[in-house]
């Protein structure tokens, strides 16, 4: 099972990827995923290392403009006893914005035109979200078309649009909730999924919880406490494994 | 014999050049006429798909020709307010409020962000500005997609920029060039006649653009619903003592009389895209003048946010979305019956 973890430079990626094998390592127990084994040594080396820069207060490194790799971590569903291979990418931003300035899915990013389901990660604390509404579109838009669909047809594939750093919002804001905030700040993009994907979500993601005075991830009660971050890849998991069984394994 | 030679000048009437014509057609100092640019893509290439096939990566840009859904194209010379009206209309689908559609698809999101952001200008930078005059060397297609909410009906709304070349071939002619003869196969038009310009050059290049029209379609009378989008009509000085209709039968009466005969459905909308307007001013205190014309650029109100260092502003356009849906209106109850 492929899923794109996609979004612009500074969305988040590396460090929800980071959070997450955080969390798996550490024994998760809120979730329905755990830890069944990494595959590979690149994938065991450098997500091991994320987590570890996380654990210790720290932001992993923004990922190098030339590096592009695709990690794959074997999980295990607790409520069925299933194992599956999840594929992660982690591909540098700047990359995707590319598609913005030239109508062209750089070379080192096809391989993601073959997922099988999409996190869209978006900043919600962006300061001019009406351009990078329009920016995400014309992403998902390119993805879309490479895949071969029409823009009059619906994609099969799910989406889903994770507003991470949720922490970072004010109360007032918090309390829309994840659909009412991006409907608020991004109602183009929302419209825009809602016309080209059938099976799509919103969801709030805070890869490490809290930050602190100094910008830095808290610890708290010496662990990071991050929210919602295994619930979008719960939720696409499932959607993948009912819409083709196949991709499992 | 070169371009310039034998086109017609659609402002002065004259050839290019000559008779005090101080205007020249895009492109006509080229020693032949660029190649059409693609209709958004009537004959696509095959897209390549994977890496071996694009080395340079995966265009994916607008090829595709979109299908399942009705086809709208404004029509229109320069300077009638296409540009402005279709950045309005863009900000007005972004935002969410076209009434009974959303937003579901552009080819020309990065054209569409900059006049957003052009009419949306913070005072800090001097303030909204009316999109540049539309010069283009080769006519290019601004597109959007649309889909309603209650059945998920897909709509393409073109809106094509002429090339001065393309304009003036309509003029000269009497046809629409090879480049847009794809405009035949659309379910319905939009109109754009800019009210302040009646004179009798301008009724007769409309006249021209309406004759083009039914020629490319092959009638002598058009079934496909017009929408004629009166723009510009915060400048008309009576206008709050008149109709749209009665306006336009009475400073454009030879083309509502063509109309009547040649177009089985029409309806005429007065349009302002920006709502009010102000005048340019120059250090003298007398108007800004371009091309013969005073420059105005939007006046929308400035509305305090807190917490904001600049203002928001709020336009308060007239009859934006109205002529869109009732062509929409019009084909779905065509499609229905």
């Amino acid at each position: 099972m492929k899923i794109g973890t996609i979004g612009l430079a500074g969305s988040g990626k590396t460090t929800l990827i980071g959070s997450l094998t955080l969390a798996l390592l550490q024994g998760e127990a809120s979730s329905d995923l755990a830890l069944f084994n990494f595959d590979g040594v690149a994938a065991t080396r450098d997500l091991s290392q994320h987590a570890d820069t996380i654990q210790r207060g720290r932001w992993p490194a923004r990922t190098e403009q030339s590096k592009v790799a695709e990690y794959a971590i074997r999980l295990r569903r607790k409520s069925t006893n299933t194992v599956f291979s999840l594929r992660l990418p982690e591909l540098p931003g700047e990359l995707l914005e590319e598609v913005w300035r030239t109508d062209r899915i750089p070379a080192p990013l096809t391989f993601l035109t073959d997922y099988d389901g999409y996190l869209l990660l978006v900043d919600a604390t962006l300061d001019e979200p009406e351009r990078a509404a329009a920016q995400h579109v014309h992403l998902l838009q390119g993805i879309k078309r490479a895949r071969g669909h029409a823009p009059s047809a619906y994609a099969p594939e799910p989406l889903g649009l994770v507003l991470t750093k949720w922490d970072a919002l004010p109360p007032e804001e918090q309390a829309l909730g994840p659909d009412g905030l991006a409907a608020e700040h991004m109602p183009m993009l929302v419209d825009f999924i809602a016309s080209n994907f059938t099976l799509r979500r919103v969801f709030a993601a805070s890869a490490v919880g809290a930050v602190d005075a100094a910008g830095q991830p808290l610890l708290q009660g010496g662990r990071i406490v991050p929210r919602g971050i295994f619930e979008p890849l719960e939720w696409i998991t499932g959607q993948v494994a009912r819409a083709a069984p196949a991709a499992l394994g | 014999m070169t371009t310039q030679a034998k086109l017609i000048c659609p402002t002065c009437g004259t050839h290019y050049g000559e008779a005090g014509c101080p205007h020249a057609p895009s492109g006509a100092t080229r020693a032949a006429a660029p190649p059409a640019p693609p209709p958004a893509a009537l004959d696509a290439p095959a897209t390549p798909r994977t890496p071996e096939q694009a080395p340079e990566g995966v265009y994916v840009g607008a090829e595709v020709v979109p299908r399942g859904g009705f086809k709208l194209s404004s029509l229109g010379f320069e300077r009638s307010g296409k540009t402005t009206y279709l950045g309005m209309l863009y900000f007005l689908i972004a935002t969410g409020r076209l009434p009974g559609y959303r937003f579901a698809w552009s080819d020309s999101l990065r054209d569409l962000e900059q006049l957003r952001a052009q009419l949306h200008r913070p005072a800090s930078q001097g303030g909204p500005t009316f999109p540049p005059r539309t010069d283009t060397d080769r006519t290019v297609f601004l597109q959007l997609g649309l889909r309603r909410w209650d059945d998920d009906r897909y709509v393409d709304l073109y809106f094509p920029e002429f090339s001065g070349e393309d304009v003036a071939r309509i003029w000269t002619d009497g046809q629409f060039p090879e480049n847009l003869r794809f405009l035949r196969g659309f379910d319905g038009y939009l109109l754009f006649v800019d009210a302040t310009a009646s004179s009798a050059l301008d009724v007769g290049r409309h006249l021209r653009l309406l004759s083009g029209l039914l020629e490319l379609k092959g009638t002598l009378r058009l079934k496909e619903p017009v929408a004629v989008l009166l723009s510009k009509w915060d400048l008309v000085a009576d206008a709050e003592a008149t109709t749209p209709e009665a306006f336009f039968r009475q400073r454009f009466g030879g083309l509502h009389d063509a109309m009547k005969g040649q177009l089985e459905t029409f309806r005429v909308f007065a349009v302002s895209s920006v709502g009010k307007v102000r005048t340019l001013l120059g250090h003298d205190g007398l108007p800004i003048e371009r091309d013969g014309a005073v420059l105005h650029v939007p006046a929308p109100e400035r509305v305090a946010v807190e917490g904001a260092d600049d203002p928001v502003f709020s336009y308060r356009p007239l009859n934006l979305s109205r002529p869109v849906l009732w062509l929409l209106e019009h084909l779905t109850a065509g499609a229905r019956a």
